[in-house]
């Protein structure tokens, strides 16, 4: 069965990918601005490299879409989409709170995701139809009874404008807000599909940044969206989603509309 | 989006007079199993295909009958999870599709918005190469008539073949 092969292709991609990245963590030089002489830019592009040089001998047809390298065109159908270090600042101030994402997109649609952390080493892996598994067993998201008990997290303020500053605080304020956690990237969507938070709630996200995670958290029972409860789709706008509990949907869509 | 393990589907209501929301910029995608399969020999079919990428072999679960008509033989899908693999093709709208390809596609299928068509339209999954998609789907929305036969082994036109039977055009 090609899922089979599929998954067996993204673990082989996402060992190559942290076995390029580990190197470089917490290598001293982390106070560096991103250009191309610092480690973590070094890291990404050697990740990306080496992933991309996988798929060039296993998957020569496939599209790749990389985040430091663009866009390898294809013939298939199916496009490997990549952020070989999603969560550069967590990288660059030590935390090994980032991740490797690898999604597989056919027929516009990512029907596989790989969330890597290769300090920890923790794999989440999704794909639509079947339980997501971190490390090989299968996980579920958790129950959330009222949005007032949801643990809400998002990477950052500074990732919203005062537009969506101001819903996303709406929204804040009908969670349990003493328990919102702040930073983390790809890792709270992975921490969301183990069951240890509700709700992730984030803007001006790329195609990169979320297409591994949908299948993985869609795989462990929640759901994502954008901010109108839309499924996401190549063109959206960069706000997404993401709930362990598929039921507190309309809840969190009504207190996203009401900040302003 | 997929209904993956248990999560919510939230069906989106595909309407062919909701003007622009037929395809343009969203992931739209379609099961087809008879007569709007790339190559039939039909009307519908190349016009269709104009706005369609190039399919993918897929199946869905459900039962398949053939059923007789003057102008020739067309499949009638009864979808069931728990049912046999019907055997298909799995398409996703170009940029191009629009609301009046909808429109004539739904008008081939006999499908209405509300319901009361041969077929209804509808937002079912369906598995190719082991993943799962949601894919618009026409499904028999009328009491089967008694001369419909079924199609055991789910492919309509492997069935035909078999059978010496015409497709309809």
């Amino acid at each position: 069965m090609k899922l089979e092969d599929d998954i067996a292709l993204a673990n082989r991609l996402a060992e190559a990918a942290g076995a390029a990245i580990r190197p470089w963590f917490r290598s001293g030089a982390g106070a560096e601005r991103k250009d191309d002489a610092t480690p973590v830019t070094r890291a990404d592009r050697a990740a990306e490299e080496a992933i991309r040089r996988i798929l060039a001998a296993e998957a020569p047809r496939d599209t790749i879409i990389g985040e430091e390298f663009g866009t390898k065109p294809g013939e298939s159908g199916r496009s490997w989409v990549i952020d070989p270090i999603d969560g550069t600042a967590g990288f660059l101030a030590g935390r090994p709170l980032f991740g490797t994402l690898i999604a597989l997109v056919v027929e516009g649609w990512p029907v596989l995701g790989v969330i890597d952390q290769p300090i920890l080493g923790e794999r989440w892996v999704g794909a639509s139809g079947r339980p997501t598994t971190l490390n090989g067993q299968p996980i579920r998201t958790r129950a959330c009874r009222a949005l007032a008990d949801a643990t809400l997290a998002t990477t950052g303020p500074h990732y919203f404008d005062n537009h969506d500053g101001a819903h996303f605080m709406g929204l804040a304020a009908k969670t349990d807000h003493r328990r919102m956690v702040m930073g983390g990237d790809c890792y709270n969507y992975a921490m969301l599909a183990s069951g240890h938070l509700d709700l992730v709630c984030e803007a001006n996200l790329k195609l990169h940044d979320w297409a591994a995670l949908v299948p993985v958290v869609e795989g462990a029972g929640g759901t994502m969206c954008d901010w109108n409860g839309e499924p996401l789709h190549a063109g959206s706008d960069g706000r997404v989603l993401a709930l362990g509990d598929p039921a507190r949907l309309d809840d969190v869509i009504e207190a996203l509309a009401c900040g302003h | 989006m997929p209904a993956g393990n248990g999560s919510v589907v939230r069906r989106r209501v595909l309407r062919s007079s909701a003007g622009s929301t037929a395809g343009k910029g969203l992931s739209v995608r379609f099961f087809f199993y008879g007569t709007l399969l790339a190559g039939a020999d039909n009307e519908a079919s190349p016009a269709v295909h104009a706005g369609l990428g190039p399919g993918r072999r897929a199946t869905i679960g459900g039962r398949l009958f053939a059923l007789p008509d003057p102008a020739g033989w067309y499949p009638a899908l009864i979808a069931d999870p728990r049912g046999s693999a019907v055997h298909g093709e799995l398409y996703r709208a170009l940029p191009s599709f629009a609301a009046a390809d909808l429109a004539a596609m739904d008008a081939w299928e006999e499908c209405a918005d509300d319901d009361t068509g041969e077929y209804r339209r509808e937002l079912l999954p369906v598995t190719s190469e082991g993943y799962e998609f949601l894919a618009q789907v026409y499904v028999y929305n009328a009491a089967l008539p008694a001369d419909a036969v079924p199609v055991p082994d789910g492919d309509f036109a492997a069935f035909l073949a078999a059978c010496g039977l015409p497709a309809y055009r």
